[in-house]
């Protein structure tokens, strides 16, 4: 099976199945517009993705290589948050660190199916918890001033249960 | 023609065409390109660091995470979602987190058309209506079609919905042998209006969002203007006039419901209701108003698809 190496930004080479490499948007595009399908020595270069984050990328595209691609009418679909698959849940068992940094890598790499993962374990994270739980949770500073944050409590007041 | 006489009567019709909104222009030679370093962070640093500020171990998100996450936050976590810090709170002001909201949990089977919703909520309706008015619609829109949400219009809303809010308007009306009170409050003063709700002229300095305007007139909707009301309405057999004091003019209303009591009446066959009233910054209860037997009573927020037909209705009685 043809193979691909991938470079992450600390210079480690990742020698990989091309069609797995090719579920990310951005290395197909880079394999095609370039040519480089063909090249059996040509690096690709990741600079905005280290070698840690990369592997657990290859990993999760390893598994995932038969999912079917998402359509455009899966887009439209509703975007449940409690269908993680336990495979899932387990490869997102992480520090917030490098659950964040997936994001960021998903995103780079346009691997929906990973940022659809991530992000909704991150929307999990913040159900069921008080803005002030969620901030200590992610260790985020409260910017608003009482009445900015008066204002956007009464905003979006349709939420509360009373 | 020379080439700025050619732009120069492609400045003069831009402002003719846009009313003179368009408040700066620039020659095509007066327009350069420089390369400008990106100062944001790259996902190349290890772990935690891209994620985060340089400071105090304080996570500073980058805007596009939080902006993927938001994506997927449900209808009933919006709230605590834009409490988080201001970053997520104006992320919940985007149109693209509205239409999302929108997408996700009320396009019909057809994406075209979903049965559930009334021809106003419908997709072809609200496409075209600015940030404020798109956000009111998908709400609504929400509460026909979001499970939870539903389940909680059927449940009802209790009159903990009313306390602290100021009273903006009252009337009755007569339905055969029964008197309608409706109440009307809101959690905002009368009249504090956004600005943007008055400046419907802003100045616009880009030309790309001009020629937006120019190919797709939004909707001329600003927002509802219920936006924060609730609505009480009190159906009994006998009248009980609203207090004087309390009927100002809507731009001197300035009465706050401090406390509601429902209470069993002493035969125990119907049930009698007070409201509170306190002058706006005082405590001290000023007016009471007692309904010693109440027929039933409703408590409608401006959500609720209710509250727009009997807001018509009962007005024009």
């Amino acid at each position: 099976m043809p193979s691909i190496k991938l470079q992450s930004s600390d210079e480690e080479i990742f020698d990989t199945d091309i069609q797995i490499a090719k579920c990310s948007g951005t290395i197909k595009t880079m394999l095609e517009d370039c040519g480089m399908e063909d090249d059996e020595n040509a690096i690709v270069p990741l600079p905005n993705v280290n070698s840690t984050i990369l592997r657990k990328v290859l990993t999760w595209a390893h598994y995932h290589k038969d999912d079917p691609q998402p359509t455009e009418d899966d887009e439209s679909k509703e975007k449940r948050t409690d269908d993680i698959i336990s495979w899932d849940a387990d490869f997102l068992k992480v520090d917030q660190g490098t659950l964040f940094e997936l994001i960021l890598a998903a995103n780079y790499l346009d691997i929906k199916g990973l940022l659809e993962l991530t992000c909704k374990t991150v929307a999990n994270m913040i159900k069921g918890k008080t803005p002030e739980e969620i901030r200590k949770t992610f260790n985020i500073k409260k910017d608003f001033t009482p009445a900015e944050e008066e204002q956007v409590r009464k905003e979006n007041e349709w939420c509360e249960e009373k | 023609m020379s080439f700025d006489a050619d732009c120069d009567e492609f400045i003069q019709q831009k402002l003719f065409r846009t009313r003179g909104k368009c408040a700066i222009y620039a020659r095509q030679s007066e327009v350069y390109v420089a390369v400008k370093q990106k100062s944001t962070f790259r996902a190349t640093a290890p772990t935690l660091a891209m994620a985060e500020g340089n400071n105090n171990n304080v996570i500073n998100m980058r805007h596009d995470i939080w902006f993927h996450i938001s994506m997927h936050i449900d209808p009933e976590d919006v709230q605590t979602f834009a409490l988080i810090c201001k970053q997520t709170a104006r992320l919940v002001a985007l149109r693209a987190f509205w239409r999302n909201l929108y997408r996700r949990h009320c396009t019909g089977a057809t994406a075209a058309w979903n049965l559930v919703l009334p021809a106003e909520l419908q997709l072809e309706q609200i496409r075209k209506c600015d940030t404020r008015a798109l956000r009111s619609l998908v709400l609504e829109a929400l509460f026909h079609c979001y499970r939870p949400l539903r389940v909680r219009l059927q449940l009802g809303y209790n009159l903990d919905w009313l306390l602290n809010r100021i009273l903006i308007s009252s009337w009755q009306t007569q339905d055969q042998c029964l008197w309608i009170m409706c109440y009307k409050f809101s959690n905002r003063l009368p009249h504090v209006q956004d600005e943007s709700e008055t400046d419907t002229s802003e100045v616009v300095n880009d030309w790309e969002s001009l020629a937006e305007n120019d190919t797709a007139k939004l909707a001329p909707t600003l927002g509802n203007p219920n936006e924060g009301v609730v609505m009480l309405i009190v159906q009994c057999r006998h009248v009980v006039p609203t207090a004087n004091q309390l009927s100002y003019s809507r731009q001197q209303a300035r009465y706050r419901l401090r406390a509601t009591r429902e209470l069993l009446c002493t035969d125990m066959r119907a049930t009698k209701l007070e409201l509170d009233f306190a002058e706006d910054g005082c405590q001290n209860v000023s007016v009471t108003i007692k309904y010693a037997r109440i027929e039933k009573y409703k408590v409608l927020p401006w959500w609720h698809p209710d509250f727009q037909r009997l807001n018509k209705t009962l007005a024009s009685y």
